[in-house]
């Protein structure tokens, strides 16, 4: 019997010394001296009691684990909530900016009696504020950490991007080309033609590099953005809206109805943009429905 | 002890029955080590016949609710008599199983 209790005691003190080392591995070695078929009642209750001591030191490890694993499944989604806020501050800030700057701009060219000065002065300052805002959507970019693909920088879905997209632009070339017919046959229109090719000059060029440069800054950076931050079910087409209304009033400087036209294609491009996450297709689309603008004579 | 294995498209149900002391609780170990080796990851453990569970019987629940969560899958508990409840209290259990009230509440997914 005395034996029996030297190796439960040397079993137990062994136990106890790994189980302080966090080792639970083995602690099923000590429960062969807790049968009463073979053990006094003071070893067996001695055992048991060891035994249960050792199994509730592991289930608050266990407890603690997981606790610590929801934490920092926590603090990821809080780091990742801090990101979304200071991405929205700064897409908030941006557009307000954008917005009182091109609003002093027209306020200003309302003084310029030149028509011809007037479009090319804003022109150019529209260029100016589109490299502003490129400049600051890069910096944006580069802080926030995240993928290139989460502003629209993707060749992912490209094809199928490419290919709805063009649907989508005929589609809304031959409604502007009805819109067009019905504003001419009923004289509603400035000019007298329904297409004119000869509108598209070198300056058309330019848009080459703006479209794409466009849809970057309000799809990739803008909508992208928002898409991430506003909550709820229907946040995304809060996105639209709100990305459409911006994208609108920065084409105030040709006209009111130009820029509700221009709302009206951020829509269609805010749609195609969320069903594929590149730039690529409505990039494509921007460029060609705005040069069948040109042909149309909406630009001119 | 009394180990019976039902099983189905989403989970096995282990109904365990008597007493789980140290003279059978490496075959309620085994049992149960068996169930997850035969690629079941959700287990719902009927303990309504459940009287009395030794300190090396909850060592096996430690045992199979570590290997379910390693293979990230599901270790849930129902029907327990009020003196396991108890045991389950004391010993930190509680905060660690997912235990249910019936076997409708537990084998919902």
């Amino acid at each position: 019997m005395e034996t029996n209790l030297d190796d439960a005691l040397q079993s137990i003190t062994k136990q106890a010394d790994l189980i302080c080392h966090g080792n639970y591995d083995h602690t099923d070695e000590i429960y062969q001296f807790s049968n009463p078929e073979k053990y006094p009642d003071s070893l067996v209750n001695f055992v048991e009691a060891f035994g249960f001591m050792a199994v509730k030191l592991e289930a608050r490890e266990m407890h603690l684990e997981n606790t610590i694993e929801a934490l920092k499944i926590k603090n990821e989604q809080l780091e990742e909530s801090i990101t979304r806020h200071n991405h929205l501050n700064f897409v908030f800030m941006n557009t307000v900016v954008l917005l009182s700057f091109f609003s002093f701009v027209l306020a200003l060219l309302k003084t310029q009696s030149d028509a011809v000065s007037k479009i090319a002065t804003t022109f150019v300052v529209s260029r100016l504020i589109e490299f502003a805002i490129l400049a600051s959507s890069i910096l944006l970019i580069v802080n926030s950490k995240l993928p290139l693909s989460n502003f629209g920088l993707s060749l992912k879905n490209w094809p199928k991007s490419v290919k709805e997209s063009l649907y989508a632009t005929v589609l809304a070339i031959l409604c502007c080309t009805l819109f067009k017919m019905f504003l001419v046959w009923f004289n509603l229109s400035e000019n007298t033609y329904i297409v004119r090719f000869s509108n598209i000059e070198w300056s058309f060029a330019f848009y080459f590099i703006v479209a794409p440069l466009q849809e970057f800054l309000g799809r990739g950076v803008v909508q992208g953005t928002l898409q991430r931050i506003v909550p709820g079910k229907y946040g995304w087409l809060m996105a639209i809206v709100l990305t459409s209304l911006v994208f609108g009033t920065l084409h105030l400087y040709i006209s009111p109805s130009f820029a509700f036209a221009s709302m009206v294609g951020s829509f269609l491009w805010g749609w195609l943009y969320l069903r594929h996450g590149t730039i690529v297709g409505v990039s494509i689309s921007h460029f060609l429905i705005g040069i069948w603008m040109g042909v149309l004579g909406f630009f001119i | 002890m009394n180990v019976k294995l039902e099983t189905s498209e989403e989970y096995a149900l282990v109904s365990l029955e008597g007493r789980v002391d140290t003279t059978n609780a490496n075959e309620f170990e085994n049992a149960m080590l068996k169930v997850i080796s035969d690629g079941h990851t959700k287990i719902i453990l009927d303990c309504s016949g459940l009287d009395y569970i030794s300190s090396s019987g909850l060592r096996v629940f430690l045992i199979v609710q570590k290997k379910l969560t390693a293979a990230k899958g599901q270790f849930r508990l129902f029907g327990l008599q009020p003196g396991i409840v108890e045991i389950f209290d004391i010993s930190g259990f509680t905060s660690i199983f997912s235990i249910f009230p019936n076997k409708e509440a537990a084998t919902k997914p």
